[in-house]
């Protein structure tokens, strides 16, 4: 419309470029914040409590600890602090207005900052399970690498979950709270298909093991799902979360530090 | 030219809009913030007037794309305001508030800012260093290692401007630029906006403190309670409202010759003789009384010393307004 246009203007970042600089800006926001410490606190727990589990003669030892302790309670807790602040940490310190503003568009904005946080939620994982198997002794035919690829894909889902919930809610700590506890701390040790709403139960179901509720209760072993099902649920819990997540970021109008709709 | 509520000064043969804004209102709930505001801006520098809470960041939010209008549309060189990428490649804001990643240096921050553009990481380093020289913050342009968290409010101040402008944006939106600045700082300021509106970019500031803008410019847009009231220069805001008595102030040789030869005059609503030598003469046209003043005064045998009009400057026309 106007004449005037600056010809040494760049080609906005592409999708790519957009990612990695969205990315890096994450990662340098994130790795010293007081959450840290919170991280942290959590691998000291996991590693503590599988230590602990050593002591006891319960048989199920690795399985109690994964199930109770580390898919079903750090797992989700380190993605939950990571998850909720993908857009809560701008919308709090008033600075998602900059990136906004800049022209990439708020899909990437958005997945830049999952992707990233699910980075920094893979990378605890995999601390977490080393933690476990140099503690635990792990089952013959379980495997570290089948363990470290459960706790990346679980990582990856619960990270997107709780990233969703942070932008759809105002109040996203407490309701993912209620969802880590709900769902995956009460639902998953009821012995009923309903459990399966439940990652970590699929976890659990993938690592081949069985959920010790049920044997501890002397209750019927459930089945868990089929390799593909459990994984078709993961997939479709991180799809979904995902497309929630860009699409409300898309939608909503941001002004300073809340969203103003 | 898009479709008015109020007449519009900023016309021309030339008149190619930067900014059109047809019908717009912005709703936060059951709060308007905006109400049905329409006009048009070209190139220079144009002030956003009005009170605290007239609705002056809500309307530069939309401009820049932070916010889509409930209704209406705003469009900003020809492209809808939110949602398009291109536009915000063009378009430079500098917020009210100071936000910042306060563990950043300046010179970090705004380098951070102008990567995301798309420029290489040596020319943001470049255009940074550039722009925070421009803006009067040689420190930080020199990498001084004094984070953001520890900048004084002007120097906060600037660091925003420079993160607008490292892109060398056609479109700045300036809000609030000047408020916590010292004098020095206000001065850099205005001239830089002054500078960039010569350059024949389009430059938005807004202030609610009215001599502030009237040194930057004299282009103004007055909003209060979410309306538009008026747009165009003072001189043609003050024509809009011809209801109120317009005062002149004369030091003459004779306050009463020409006080009894003005009050024959059909323009003329009312003298009052505040001296032997002074007098005030209100009127409800004042170019007409402006033009007749040298011919009565040759008339009734009076030498004008001096004249001057309390109502000639924006915080006059702004009371009247907003009555």
């Amino acid at each position: 419309m106007r004449s005037r246009e600056n010809s040494h203007r760049p080609s906005p970042p592409n999708v790519l470029q957009g990612f990695t600089l969205l990315g890096t800006l994450y990662l340098r926001r994130s790795v010293f914040r007081s959450r840290s410490v919170l991280l942290l606190v959590l691998v000291a727990t996991n590693a503590t409590l599988a230590s602990l589990t050593t002591t006891t003669l319960n048989p199920d030892a690795f399985a109690t600890h994964m199930f109770e302790v580390f898919w079903g309670f750090v797992l989700p807790a380190t993605s939950l602090l990571l998850g909720v602040g993908v857009v809560r940490d701008e919308l709090e310190a008033g600075t998602i207005g900059y990136l906004l503003l800049r022209p990439i568009p708020r899909s990437v904005v958005y997945s830049a900052r999952v992707f990233s946080a699910c980075g920094i939620a893979i990378v605890l994982a995999v601390i977490n399970t080393m933690a476990v198997v140099t503690v635990l002794p792990i089952p013959a035919e379980i495997t570290v690498g089948l363990l470290i690829a459960l706790a990346s894909a679980g990582a990856i889902v619960f990270t997107a979950l709780f990233a969703a919930i942070g932008t759809v809610f105002s109040r996203p700590f407490l309701v993912g709270l209620g969802w880590l506890i709900g769902c995956e701390r009460v639902l998953a040790s009821v012995a009923f298909d309903g459990r399966y709403g439940a990652i970590s139960a699929h976890l659990v179901g993938l690592a081949g093991l069985n959920t010790p509720t049920d044997a501890g209760l002397g209750l019927t072993v459930l089945e868990p799902p089929s390799m593909f099902g459990s994984l078709s649920y993961l997939a479709i819990v991180f799809v979904l979360a995902l497309g929630v997540g860009i699409t409300i970021f898309q939608r909503r109008q941001y002004v300073g530090d809340a969203p103003s709709d | 030219m898009s479709e008015t509520s109020v007449p519009s000064t900023f016309s021309g043969a030339e008149f190619q809009p930067s900014i059109v804004c047809s019908s717009a209102s912005m709703w936060y709930g059951k709060v308007i913030a905006l109400n049905d505001v329409s006009f048009d801006v070209g190139s220079g520098v144009v002030g956003l007037l009005g009170p605290n809470g007239a609705g002056k960041s809500t309307l530069m939010r939309l401009l820049v794309g932070l916010l889509r209008p409930t209704s209406g549309s705003v469009e900003v060189f020809g492209q809808p305001a939110f949602g398009s990428t291109a536009v915000r490649s063009r378009v430079g804001y500098c917020p009210e508030h100071d936000y910042f990643y306060e563990d950043m240096t300046g010179l970090d921050f705004v380098r951070t800012m102008t990567r995301l553009y798309g420029y290489s990481p040596s020319e943001s380093l470049q255009r940074a260093k550039y722009v925070l020289e421009r803006v009067g913050l040689p420190t930080a342009a020199s990498g001084g290692r004094k984070r953001i968290r520890e900048y004084s409010k002007g120097m906060r101040q600037k660091v925003k401007l420079a993160q607008a402008l490292a892109h060398e944006p056609d479109l700045l939106v300036l809000d609030e630029p000047l408020t916590g600045t010292d004098p020095m700082s206000r001065h850099q300021i205005s001239e830089l906006c002054r500078q960039l509106g010569d350059e024949g970019r389009t430059v938005i500031v807004s202030s609610h403190v009215l001599h502030e803008v009237e040194r930057i410019t004299h282009e103004f847009i007055l909003i209060d309670r979410g309306r538009l009231l008026a747009k165009g220069n003072v001189r043609d805001i003050r024509q809009l409202i011809d209801q109120h008595p317009h005062r002149i102030e004369l030091v003459v040789t004779d306050s009463r010759a020409l006080a009894s030869r003005l009050m024959s005059e059909p323009y003329v609503s009312g003298v009052t003789v505040t001296g032997s030598c002074s007098l005030l003469c209100e009127t409800v046209s004042p170019d007409a009384c402006y033009d007749a003043l040298p011919r009565l005064a040759l008339e009734s045998g009076v030498l004008i010393r001096k004249m001057s009009s309390p109502d000639n400057n924006l915080e006059a026309v702004f009371r009247y307004l907003t009555r």
